[in-house]
């Protein structure tokens, strides 16, 4: 009879290994759960950011409609001063109407006015102008700030579907901390405890091995190597001390 | 030589003189209506109505002028001074360069040539 795979076979897993990996279960599970608590934080703190910035944006937006309005008192005062320049030339010209003594002194008056409304257009002129290029930079600041905001509620998205994700990851492996718990025997934090025993005492078989290997020592050194260790121990007081 | 008061204007970059016993005043550029079976457009001015000859691209402006007897418009002109200037034989001397008087005769016969001749040659 041919010795063949036995399909029927379970490996075998000892008590250590089982609490070890309820141990190991518990810690993942422990690590999904505090992946998930920062994914719904940093999304939170991605959603009041994206409020932030439609905010901006919507200050952005005013900024705009003012200047618009900036733009049309400009205008008008820009009307008003070429029709003041238009006065300034009317009063010159019936200043020259009245000839050299009797109207010099209006025309040379509407001269000047002429001369100030002109400084004044030329003012205006660059007001506009400066304005424009503001609105400008203001177009292409709300522009980026709409790329950002693109960009965050993406971000935000995605960072809502990976916390789900997590979340199913908790979700699952509580299930399977709690399904081997029952084929173990055991729940996840006495498998964490017995598998940190389990650790304690392979340190103290390793310790004990080393201590086999130098089995040519007598009692008393071996005493005397143990000595800080016992006198950490707590001990009844020996009455023949 | 005696001054001549009156009022510079540019007419493209030419710049011109007109005496101030023609012009009346200046006015901003109002809406102009075409004249039927004319060239010229017309205006309201203060109640009044003008021929406007057009003597350039609009520049916002419109000088009033007296000529014949009879009011007229003129339109493309910037005014740019008004003032006293010695007089030459053309016009008047301004800061030392020729300044010739704009024909208002000369200025309407040849609007009217040069719109009659368009008008003429169109389909």
């Amino acid at each position: 009879m041919s010795k063949g795979f036995d399909s029927s076979s379970k490996p075998e897993l000892s008590a250590l290994q089982g609490a070890r990996m309820l141990a190991a279960l518990e810690a993942a599970k422990t690590a999904a759960a505090h992946v998930s608590h920062e994914q719904c934080s940093a999304n939170a703190a991605l959603r009041r950011q994206q409020a932030e910035l439609e905010a901006v944006q919507e200050a952005g937006q005013k900024a705009g409609e003012r200047g618009r309005d900036v733009r049309n008192s400009l205008q008008l005062l820009r009307e008003s001063v070429d029709r003041a320049k238009l006065s300034a030339l009317n009063a010159g010209l019936e200043g020259a109407r009245l000839g050299d003594p009797a109207g010099k002194a209006l025309v040379v008056m509407g001269d000047e006015v002429r001369n100030l409304l002109a400084r004044a257009a030329d003012a205006l002129d660059e007001h506009t102008a400066l304005l424009l290029e503001v609105d400008g930079d203001r177009e292409r600041a709300h522009l980026d700030l709409v790329r950002v905001n693109d960009s965050t509620r993406l971000n935000s998205s995605a960072f809502g579907r990976a916390a789900e994700q997590s979340q199913l990851t908790c979700a699952l492996l509580a299930e399977l901390s709690t399904d081997m718990g029952g084929v173990f025997g055991t729940n996840a934090a006495a498998g964490r405890l017995l598998a940190e025993a389990a650790d304690q005492v392979q340190i103290m078989a390793d310790s004990l091995q080393n201590l086999r290997q130098r089995a040519p020592l007598g009692v008393p050194e071996l005493r005397e190597l143990l000595a800080p260790l016992l006198a950490l121990v707590p001990h009844e007081e020996d009455p023949t001390r | 030589m005696a001054p001549r008061a009156g009022l510079l204007v540019k007419r493209g970059g030419e710049r011109l003189f007109l005496a101030a016993s023609i012009v009346r005043q200046l006015v901003p550029l109002p809406r102009l209506s075409k004249m039927p079976w004319d060239c010229a457009q017309m205006a309201l001015v203060a109640g009044e109505i003008v021929a406007v000859v057009e003597l350039a691209p609009p520049s916002g402006v419109l000088v009033l002028c007296e000529h014949a007897g009879q009011t007229l418009a003129l339109s493309g002109l910037h005014a740019e001074q008004v003032g006293f200037w010695p007089a030459t034989s053309a016009g008047v001397r301004v800061n030392g360069a020729d300044v010739p008087a704009l024909d208002l005769g000369l200025a309407l016969a040849e609007f009217q040539a040069t719109h009659h001749l368009n008008k003429d040659g169109a389909p």
